[in-house]
C-alpha cells in the first residue's frame, strides 16, 4: 500500500471514530462533533477515492497562492525549495530508522530519565546515525547536557523526570 | 490608547526585556537564515516562556519573528538559497548582485528594505486598531462563528497544495480540538480511555513540537549533509553594506507599495509571505522604468522583495490579534503562545492588554532594527551557518525540542505526544496535508463550538440566527463562495481551452 494511501485510511478511520463516538454523547455535547466530524469523513472518503482516481484531486488543485504567483509571473518552484513528494526508493528506510531513533529515545528517559538517555542518544546518535567523529559527538553530548542542566534544571527550574528505575512518579494516564 | 502605550515603553526599558528581545532577535535571525528550521526554533522558543510574565514572553516572540525574514534574506542573497520561502524573490535580484561583486550592496539594500518594510507595516498596525475595535465589537457569537469557518475554507484555499487535503487537514485539527473535558457541556468527550492525561485535551507545546520542530528534523535528514548546500559563497564588504543602506531611500515609490502588497497579503490568512513577495516583485517590474533590468541585479528587485515581506507581519496580527485567526503558521505558534500565557485574542484582547499589542509592534521594530544591522555585519558569518552538518544540528535540535516539550508541564507523557505529533507532522507535510490548516483547526476548534452553542443559547435554539444578521450573510456567503471556487475555476479552465 501507498503511503499517502495508508495515510487516507487513517483520516478516513479517524474521522469515523468520532463520528461514531460522538453518538455516546447526548445534546449538543454530542450533536457539534457530529456535525463536524461528518464533512470530514465525507472529505477524507473523496481523499482516499482522488488515490485511485486522480481526477477527483486535479479538481481541487486550486491554491489562491498558486494562482496569484502564476498570475504575479513567478514561475516554476522557489529556488532551494524542494517539491514534496512521496518517499523516493530508499528513503522510507531511513524514515523509519529516524522515528526509531526519536522512539527509542522517548522509551529510554521513561526508564532512564533525561541525563542518562541524553548521554546515550547523543553519543550514538551522532556517531552511528550523523556520521560526526568522536571529538564532535562528544561536543554535542556535552553541549546537550549542559543545556539540559544548566538552562532547564538551574534557569527554568524545571525538575526533569529522573526515570522509573530510579523512582521517578508517573503522572496517571 | 496612551496609557498601554507607555506601559509598553515602560516594559522595554527594562534591560531583562530588552536583553530577551535582542536574544530573540539573534536566534530569529539565525534560524531564519537555516531553511526549513524556523518554525521549528520558534515552537521551542515558545516552550521556554512557559512561567515568563507574558510581555517578556512577547519579546521573544516579536524578536524571534521580526529578524527570521532579514536573517532568511542573507543566504538567498549569497548562496540563492532563501532561508525562508517568502525570501524567494529576493534571489532573482540580489544573488546576481552579489555575484557581480556587490554582495555588501544587497545585503544593506535588503537589510534596509526589511527594517522600513517592518516600520510601514506596524505604522499601519497601529492606525487601523482602533477602527478594527468598532467592527469587533459588532461581533456576536454567530458571526465568531461564521468568521471560524470563513477563515478555515479561506486558509485551506489560500495555502499551497490541494484544496481537498487542506480541507481534511482543517476538519481533523478542528476534530482533534474537541478532545477532553468540555466546559461548555459538562463533559469529558474523546479522551481514549484517558481520564486525567486528556482532561484539559491534547497539551498544545508538545503537539506543535512535534508537528513543526521533529517532523522537519526528519526532513532534514532526508535531504543531505549540510542544512543547505549553496554554491559559491560570497564576501560581504561592510562599505557596499552601507552604501546599499543608503540606496533604499531612492526607492521610495517601490518601498512604498511593496510595503503595502505586504499588508495587504498579510492581512488574508493563508496568503502570507510567499505571495506578498512574489506579487510585490511583480507590481515592482510592470511599474519599473527599466524592467529588462529585473532579474540581473536590480536595487529595486531586492527592496520589491523584502520590504513586502516584512510589512507582511503588521497586516498578519491583525486578524490574530483581533480576531484570533491566525493566517500563517508562525501566526499560530504566536497564538499558542496567547494561550500558553492566558491572553485570550479577540474583543478582550484589544481592551485590556492593548499594552501587549503595542509589546508585539515595539518588539518586531525594534528585532528587526537589530536584524538588519547585524545583517549587514554579519552576513558572512550567517551565509557559514547554513553549512553546519545535520549530524550535528538534528540531535542537538531534537533533545532541545523534547526538552521544551517536557519543560511546560513537567510530565513525561508529554515525550510521547511530542513524537507522536512528530510522525503526524511529517506524515501530513510529505503528502500534501496542509500543517497550517491542521494548526488552525486545532486551535480554533473549541471556540467555534462555544461560540456554536452561545449562538444557539441567543436565539432559543433556533438555527435561523446564522441567517438573519447581515455579517453572518456576508461571511455565508463568502465562504459558499470559497467552496465553490474548484469548480467555477474548473468550468473557467474549460470554457478557455
Amino acid at each position: 500500500m501507498k503511503g499517502s494511501t495508508l495515510l487516507g485510511v487513517i483520516l478516513v478511520f479517524t474521522s469515523l471514530l468520532f463520528f461514531g463516538w460522538s453518538f455516546s454523547y447526548g445534546g449538543m455535547a454530542g450533536f457539534v462533533p457530529l456535525v463536524l466530524s461528518f464533512p470530514t469523513v465525507a472529505l477524507a472518503i473523496l481523499c482516499l477515492a482522488g488515490e485511485r482516481y486522480p481526477r477527483i484531486m486535479s479538481a481541487f488543485e486550486v491554491s489562491l497562492e498558486d494562482v496569484l504567483t502564476s498570475a504575479a509571473g513567478a514561475e516554476g518552484s522557489i529556488p532551494g525549495e524542494e517539491v514534496q513528494t512521496g518517499p523516493k526508493a530508499g528513503e522510507m528506510g531511513l524514515i523509519t530508522r529516524m522515528f526509531l531513533w526519536f522512539f527509542l529515545f522517548g522509551l529510554l528517559v521513561f526508564i532512564t530519565g533525561f541525563y542518562i538517555s541524553t548521554l546515550v542518544f547523543a553519543l550514538a546518535f551522532t556517531r552511528l546515525q550523523g556520521g560526526i567523529g568522536w571529538p564532535g559527538a562528544v561536543f554535542i553530548t556535552a553541549l546537550a547536557l549542559g543545556f539540559f542542566y544548566f538552562i532547564f534544571e538551574e534557569t527554568l527550574a524545571v525538575d526533569l523526570f529522573a526515570g522509573v528505575i530510579f523512582g521517578a512518579f508517573i503522572p496517571p494516564l | 490608547m496612551w496609557e498601554p502605550l507607555m506601559q509598553a515603553m515602560g516594559m522595554l526599558s527594562e534591560p531583562m526585556n530588552l536583553l530577551v528581545l535582542a536574544v530573540g532577535a539573534v536566534s530569529g535571525l539565525i534560524l531564519g537564515a537555516l531553511p526549513g528550521l524556523f518554525l521549528a526554533g520558534l515552537t521551542i522558543g515558545m516552550t521556554f516562556t512557559f512561567g515568563w510574565d507574558a510581555e517578556t514572553a512577547m519579546f521573544l516572540m516579536a524578536g524571534m519573528m521580526g529578524a527570521a525574514t532579514e536573517g532568511g534574506s542573507v543566504p538567498a542573497i549569497l548562496l540563492n538559497i532563501p532561508g525562508e520561502a517568502p525570501n524567494a524573490a529576493t534571489c532573482f535580484d540580489g544573488h546576481p548582485m552579489a555575484r557581480r561583486g556587490e554582495a555588501g550592496r544587497a545585503v544593506g539594500l535588503a537589510a534596509a528594505s526589511s527594517f522600513l518594510g517592518a516600520v510601514v507595516g506596524m505604522c499601519f498596525l497601529m492606525i487601523l486598531i482602533p477602527f478594527v475595535k468598532i467592527i469587533v465589537l459588532s461581533f456576536g457569537p454567530p458571526e465568531f462563528f461564521m468568521l471560524v469557518v470563513f477563515g478555515l475554507l479561506t486558509v485551506a484555499y489560500a495555502a499551497r497544495g490541494n484544496m481537498l487535503k487542506g480541507l481534511v487537514s482543517a476538519g481533523i485539527g478542528v476534530l482533534l480540538s474537541l478532545i477532553g473535558f468540555s466546559p461548555v457541556h459538562g463533559v469529558l468527550r474523546f479522551n481514549f480511555g484517558s481520564d486525567n492525561y486528556l482532561w484539559d485535551g491534547i497539551p498544545l507545546v508538545p503537539f506543535f513540537i512535534g508537528l513543526f520542530a521533529i517532523a522537519e528534523l526528519v526532513n532534514h535528514v532526508l535531504r543531505g549533509d549540510t542544512i543547505a548546500e549553496g554554491g559559491q559563497r560570497l564576501k560581504v564588504g561592510l562599505f557596499g553594506a552601507f552604501r546599499g543602506f543608503l540606496e533604499v531611500f531612492h526607492y521610495k515609490t517601490t518601498l512604498v507599495r511593496s510595503s503595502a502588497i505586504g499588508i495587504l497579503a498579510g492581512i488574508i490568512p493563508g496568503i502570507g509571505g510567499v505571495l506578498a513577495n512574489f506579487l510585490s516583485y511583480s507590481m515592482a517590474v510592470q511599474f519599473s522604468k527599466n524592467p529588462e533590468k529585473f532579474g540581473t541585479g536590480t536595487a529595486e528587485g531586492i527592496i520589491a522583495s523584502e520590504a513586502s515581506n516584512d510589512a507582511k507581519d503588521g497586516g498578519a496580527l491583525l486578524p490574530t490579534i483581533i480576531f484570533g485567526i491566525p493566517g500563517s503558521a508562525g501566526m499560530a505558534v504566536l497564538l499558542g503562545a496567547f494561550i500558553l500565557h492566558g491572553l485570550q485574542p479577540g474583543f478582550f484582547f484589544v481592551r485590556e492588554h492593548m499594552d501587549i499589542v503595542f509589546v508585539l509592534i515595539f518588539g518586531f521594530v525594534i528585532s528587526n532594527f537589530l536584524a538588519s544591522l547585524m545583517a549587514a555585519f554579519g552576513a558572512d558569518i550567517l551565509a557559514r551557518v547554513t553549512t553546519l552538518r545535520v549530524g550535528y544540528v538534528v540531535p542537538a535540535a531534537f533533545l532541545l525540542s523534547v526538552g521544551g516539550a517536557y519543560a511546560a508541564r513537567e510530565n513525561v507523557w508529554d515525550i510521547g505526544i511530542a513524537i507522536a505529533a512528530g510522525v503526524m507532522g511529517f506524515a501530513f507535510n510529505r503528502f500534501g496535508f496542509s500543517l497550517v490548516t491542521l494548526v488552525i483547526g486545532f486551535l480554533l476548534g473549541v471556540r467555534a463550538e462555544l461560540s456554536f452553542v452561545q449562538s444557539l443559547q441567543i436565539s432559543a435554539g433556533s438555527y435561523a440566527i446564522f441567517f438573519t444578521r447581515p455579517v453572518t450573510i456576508v461571511l455565508m456567503l463568502l465562504s459558499i463562495l470559497l467552496l465553490c471556487l474548484p469548480w467555477l475555476t474548473s468550468r473557467k479552465a474549460k470554457a478557455s481551452s
